[in-house]
């Protein structure tokens, strides 16, 4: 099984180590922006006679062949679909006009694999644009989250004060039936005591309610024969208070 | 005497060999050759494709056509050893492998009056080594003829065709729009980029078999770009598109946001509001209940109720300090006077 690389070279000491050839890798895409891609090949020889005796450039012939296959697919595709989610579908297409452009020369070779290595933009600022993207993609997400957050916290505080406000009247409507229902009880007692003796129970309520209010007010009692001067006096009598 | 026969019999030795090796050549795979006499062509050993298989079509077309061009030539093909008449006869050898040609990368404009500069490679192969030899004499030579041949073609094409035709082979990117905040609108192609280079195959192949004997396999373009100045201008377009989408998102967000949360408020208004009215309902559903109550009780008998429930009223109702001023006359009193 043999390799190599196009757009970029593996540097010896580390495998994840590489420099871009970047005339290699940049490329046109079908949308007519530009991009730079980074890809392996590997192959293996087929028919030995083939290989030796049939191309003047083995080396060379394969290079082209990749190359021009790999941005023939590229330029059949847009920026987005090249550097994201279609590369296994690129990787088989290159690998597949490959095939077919070098079947022409019977090299005797098969191609075994394309592998895309990176796809990335083409300088610098285009990168940061790209990059810019991802962000804002990630704060609209978090846009989101905050409103189910909010929505979280503030509907089942609504509810619970909702409930508290139910409670309270609940609360309030034990409380005065309940008070009905002693005050109601309370007559009823009364009641049934001055059924039994309806006259001097009157009686007797009315002087204990008397008694009672007598007790706390200020009280002038007056002869309703008393003469007028007599009132005049009291009330004077009045003025420095009294008892 | 002896020493005489030895000069003389190496002498003879010695010229036998040299004749006997300028007789005959070897003619490997990789190879084909002809053989000339006096400047004229006798032989043509052409080269196979597949090793081993002797391309036996191939010499019997080209032995026909030199023969009905009245050339006295005999065509072969098979690799190995061939013998030839010293001296009088000499060999040129050719290539039978494919070859390659690169060229330069080169400007076109195409119809659309947009630059491209493309690199393209071609692959050929001596399919008539006489042809070859007589015409552009060796694979150096070659070269720069397939470099006017496929130049030319090339812009002629470029010229005929928009540049989008030189860049896609298809239109199945239009069915896959990569995502809907997209306002592009990409062109169709009617040829594409493989059928225009087949195109030039056939045109550049049907030149070079007539004048050189050189078939053409065939011209692809390795890399096409923009001129320097207007990658610029692409990469400006490429930063805006990437700008916009961000904004996009950036403003879908927003939106977002301010419905969810618009709705947010508008449950929460309505649970709170609901909660209210119920509590309502159910303060009022008490007061309800307690005034049955109430008025069930005292509707018994009402005269003792006004009654009882005044002199409730008066234990409470003034408070300490009232002055108040009676008579004998109340009821109350009338034993203050006396006790009838």
């Amino acid at each position: 099984m043999r390799r190599f690389e196009v757009g970029f070279r593996t540097n010896d000491a580390e495998e994840s180590d590489y420099e871009e050839v970047e005339v290699e890798a940049l490329m046109l895409t079908g949308d007519k922006n530009m991009l730079k891609s980074h890809f392996s090949v590997q192959y293996q020889v087929s028919d030995p006679a083939k290989f030796l005796f049939n191309v003047y450039d083995v080396k060379a012939t394969l290079f082209d062949a990749a190359e021009a296959a790999h941005r023939q697919i590229v330029g059949d595709n847009h920026t987005d679909k090249t550097m994201t989610y279609g590369r296994a579908e690129i990787e088989q297409q290159t690998k597949d006009l490959m095939e077919n452009i070098i079947a022409k020369y019977d090299m005797g070779i098969d191609i075994l694999a394309i592998r895309i290595q990176d796809v990335d933009p083409p300088t610098p600022e285009v990168e940061s644009a790209f990059a810019g993207v991802e962000t804002a993609l990630k704060n609209k997400d978090r846009a989101y989250d905050q409103a189910r957050t909010y929505a979280n916290e503030q509907i089942p505080a609504a509810r619970a004060k909702a409930g508290e406000l139910i409670n309270q009247a609940e609360g309030y409507k034990a409380k005065v039936i309940n008070q009905a229902k002693g005050d109601v009880a309370r007559f009823e007692e009364i009641y049934a005591e001055y059924k039994r003796a309806p006259a001097i129970t009157m009686e007797r309520m009315y002087i204990e309610a008397m008694e009672d209010f007598m007790k706390r007010v200020d009280k002038v009692i007056i002869d309703e024969d008393a003469s007028t001067f007599n009132m005049l006096d009291i009330s004077k009598s009045y003025k420095g208070g009294g008892n | 005497m002896s020493k005489l026969k030895t000069i003389l019999a190496a002498t003879i030795a010695a010229a036998g060999l040299i004749t006997f090796s300028s007789s005959i050549y070897t003619i490997d795979e990789t190879e084909q050759a002809v053989v000339t006499q006096m400047g004229k062509a006798k032989k043509i050993v052409v080269g196979s494709q597949t090793p081993g298989q002797p391309n036996d079509s191939l010499a019997y077309l080209l032995d026909s056509v030199y023969a009905a061009r009245g050339f006295d030539v005999d065509v072969v093909s098979r690799t190995g050893i061939h013998f030839k008449t010293p001296f009088v006869q000499s060999v040129q050898k050719f290539e039978d492998r494919i070859m390659e040609y690169d060229s330069k990368p080169s400007t076109v404009i195409t119809k659309d009056k947009k630059s491209l500069v493309i690199d393209n490679y071609a692959r050929w192969i001596i399919e008539d080594p006489l042809k070859f030899m007589n015409t552009v004499r060796s694979e150096r030579g070659a070269q720069s003829q397939l470099d006017d041949i496929i130049y030319a073609a090339v812009k002629q094409y470029a010229g005929k065709n928009n540049l989008i035709e030189l860049v896609r082979s298809t239109n199945n990117m239009l069915d896959e729009v990569p995502d809907s905040t997209s306002t592009e609108v990409y062109d169709k192609i009617s040829v594409g980029r493989q059928i225009i280079m087949g195109e030039i195959t056939d045109l550049c192949n049907d030149l070079t078999r007539e004048k050189y004997g050189i078939r053409i396999l065939d011209v692809q373009i390795k890399r096409a770009e923009y001129l320097p100045e207007n990658k610029e201008a692409v990469y400006k377009d490429m930063i805006q598109e990437r700008k916009r989408i961000a904004q996009q998102y950036e403003s879908e967000g927003e939106e977002i946001k301010r419905v969810m949360n618009a709705q947010t408020d508008r449950e929460v208004e309505t649970i709170t509001s609901e909660g209210y009215a119920t509590a309502e309902q159910i303060n009022g559903q008490g007061d309800r209940e307690a005034t049955r109550i109430y008025a069930k009780a005292y509707n018994v008998d009402p005269k003792f109720y006004s009654f009882w429930r005044s002199l409730e009223a008066y234990k409470t109702a003034y408070s300490s300090g009232t002055k108040m001023f009676m008579t004998t006359d109340s009821k109350f009193n009338r034993y203050l006077k006396d006790a009838k």
